[in-house]
C-alpha cells in the first residue's frame, strides 16, 4: 500500500482588470461546479472579504473562496465522522480527488467565469505521515532526484524548492512555472468545543465542557507539493485557462511518478 | 530543541443540546445529556438551527520557526476598515456626497485587494463624486499620493506641499499586471512587494 496520499489540492484564478462587474459569488460558483447548494455559505460582509461556500462532494471536502482579486477552489479530506481525537485526515480516494480537480477545470472551460482572468494555478500536496523527523528526512531523500539529494539525519524544517519554467505546450506564447517543493512539514491539529447557540453554559454538568479548552496533537509528515501556474501575460480565454490547468495537472501526474511517489490513481 | 508546527488545523466541535445522529461521548459524566459532532456540514448546523460557521478547519500558513511579520495584523485591520468604508459608500443612496456607483465600488475593491495582497499600507479614502474614489497616502513631509479610481481608469498623482511632482494615468489594459502599478503606491518610491514575482503566487488572505 502506497504511503503517499493527497492532503489537499487547489485551483486558483486571478482575475484581471477592475471590471465594473463583480466576480461570481462562491455560492454561484459552487452550484455551477457541483450542481447543488453548498452545506455552508458565508456572504460578503465587507468589500475586501471573500464569499465562502463549503460542502462535501463525493467524499471530498470542497471549499470555494471568491474575493475581488482571486478565486480559490480547494479540495481536502473530509474529517472522519465522529472523530474525537485530533488526527490528520488524508484523501484516501485519490482517483476521486483527481476527478474533482478535472471537474473544476471542465466547468471553467465552459465559461463558468466570464470575468477576464490573468493567471491560473493548480496546486497539489502529497504527504506521507511519519513518526519522527529522522524518518521524515529519510522518506524525503528517497523521493528527491539524485542530483538534489543532501545528507540529512535529525535536522528540522527541511525545505527544498525548484522551478522548471517552460513555455506551455498547450497555449502558445504562455510561459509556465512548474514548482516542486519537498518539505518536512510539522502539522498541528486543534480540536475545540463550541457550545451550541442558546445553550446556557450552566447546562453542562461537566465544568471542563462549560469552559472548553482545545485538545492539541502534533504530527510530522514528508511532503511534496506541486504548484503549476502561468506567468501573467494577458487575459486568458476560458479555453486557455482550462488548457493551462490541464497541463498543470498532467505535469503533476508525471512529476509524482518521476520522483517515485507512484500514486497509481493520480 | 523542540520545533514548532508549520501548519495548524483547527477542527471545531459542537456540543448539541440533545442527541444527534452521531453521538460520541467525550466524558464519563453527562453523556446522557450531550452528544458531539464535528462541524463538517450543514446537517449539524440545521439540526440545531444556528447560523453556519464558515470553517471548522483552518490551515494557517505560518512558519513558526521564522520570525512573524507583526505588521500583518495591523495591515489586516486597516484594510478591513477600508472594506467597510467601501461597503458603506456603495450602500448610500440619492445625492449623498459619499455615494459611489457599483462599478466604482467593484473597481476600488479590486485595487484595494491587490494593494493588500502586496502588503502596501492601507490608504485613506475619499470621493470625487459617485464616479470615482480616491485612495490617499501621505508622509511626514506632507507629500501625498492620490490614486483616483474610476470604473475604467486609474490615475496617480504625487504632490509635495508646493506642487504636483508627478502624474500618471493608467488605462484598464495596464492592469494586466497590477504589480507594475503598485510600486507607485507609496509616494513614488519603490516598495518591496511581498510574494510578488513571476514564480510565487500571492498568499490567500481570508
Amino acid at each position: 500500500m502506497n504511503e503517499w496520499k493527497a492532503l489537499n489540492g487547489r485551483i486558483t484564478l486571478f482575475p484581471t482588470v477592475p471590471v465594473p462587474a463583480p466576480l461570481p459569488s462562491a455560492f454561484e460558483l459552487y452550484r455551477r461546479v457541483w450542481g447543488g447548494d453548498p452545506d455552508n455559505y458565508q456572504k460578503q460582509a465587507n468589500a475586501l472579504l471573500p464569499t465562502v461556500a463549503q460542502g462535501t462532494r463525493n467524499g471530498i471536502a470542497v471549499q470555494l473562496v471568491s474575493q475581488p482579486a482571486r478565486i480559490d477552489f480547494s479540495l481536502s479530506p473530509p474529517p472522519a465522522p465522529g472523530a474525537i481525537t485530533p488526527s490528520i485526515d488524508l484523501i484516501e480516494n485519490t482517483s476521486q480527488f483527481h476527478a474533482e480537480l478535472t471537474r473544476i477545470i471542465d466547468v471553467l472551460a465552459k465559461g463558468a467565469i466570464s470575468n477576464p482572468v490573468l493567471r491560473v494555478a493548480l496546486g497539489v500536496q502529497f504527504v506521507s505521515l511519519k513518526t519522527d523527523v529522522i524518518e521524515t528526512n529519510k522518506t524525503l531523500m528517497a523521493v528527491m532526484p539524485v542530483p538534489y539529494r543532501v545528507k540529512l539525519t535529525d535536522e528540522q524544517d527541511f525545505v527544498f524548492q525548484i522551478n522548471r519554467p517552460q513555455v506551455s505546450s498547450r497555449v502558445e506564447s504562455i510561459r509556465m512555472n512548474f514548482v516542486t517543493t519537498w518539505r518536512a512539514q510539522r502539522l498541528q491539529v486543534v480540536n475545540f468545543t463550541i457550545l451550541a447557540a442558546g445553550m446556557p453554559v450552566s447546562a453542562s454538568k461537566d465544568t471542563s465542557l462549560a469552559q472548553p479548552h482545545p485538545e492539541v496533537k502534533e504530527f510530522i509528515a514528508a511532503s511534496v507539493s506541486f504548484d503549476n501556474n502561468n506567468v501573467p501575460a494577458g487575459p486568458l480565454t476560458s479555453s486557455q485557462q482550462s488548457e493551462l490547468l490541464l497541463e498543470g495537472i498532467a505535469r503533476v501526474e508525471t512529476g509524482q511518478r518521476e520522483i517515485g511517489l507512484n500514486i497509481e490513481e493520480f | 530543541m523542540r520545533g514548532f508546527p508549520h501548519t495548524v488545523y483547527h477542527r471545531a466541535m459542537i456540543i448539541l443540546s440533545s442527541t444527534s445522529g452521531s453521538p460520541a461521548d467525550i466524558s464519563s459524566g453527562p453523556a446522557e445529556d450531550y452528544s458531539y459532532a464535528n462541524l463538517t456540514g450543514s446537517s449539524e448546523f440545521d439540526f440545531v438551527g444556528i447560523a453556519p460557521i464558515r470553517s471548522e478547519r483552518q490551515v494557517l500558513k505560518t512558519y513558526f520557526s521564522s520570525v512573524a511579520v507583526l505588521e500583518q495584523w495591523e495591515l489586516s485591520q486597516n484594510y478591513q476598515e477600508l472594506g467597510e468604508a467601501l461597503n458603506e459608500m456603495a450602500a448610500l443612496e440619492g445625492a449623498d456626497e459619499w455615494r459611489i456607483e457599483p462599478s466604482v465600488y467593484h473597481a476600488a475593491s479590486y485595487v484595494a485587494a491587490k494593494l493588500r495582497e502586496d502588503s502596501v499600507p492601507a490608504p485613506q479614502i475619499f470621493t470625487h463624486g459617485p464616479e470615482s474614489v480616491v485612495f490617499n497616502w501621505s508622509d511626514d513631509n506632507n507629500d501625498n499620493l492620490y490614486l483616483t479610481i474610476s470604473a475604467n481608469e486609474i490615475s496617480a498623482l504625487i504632490s509635495s506641499p508646493e506642487r504636483i511632482t508627478q502624474r500618471i494615468d493608467y488605462s484598464a489594459s495596464q492592469f494586466l499586471n497590477p504589480s507594475h502599478l503598485l510600486p507607485f503606491a507609496h509616494l513614488g518610491r519603490p516598495i518591496i512587494l511581498i510574494s510578488r514575482s513571476d514564480t510565487d503566487l500571492p498568499e490567500l488572505i481570508e
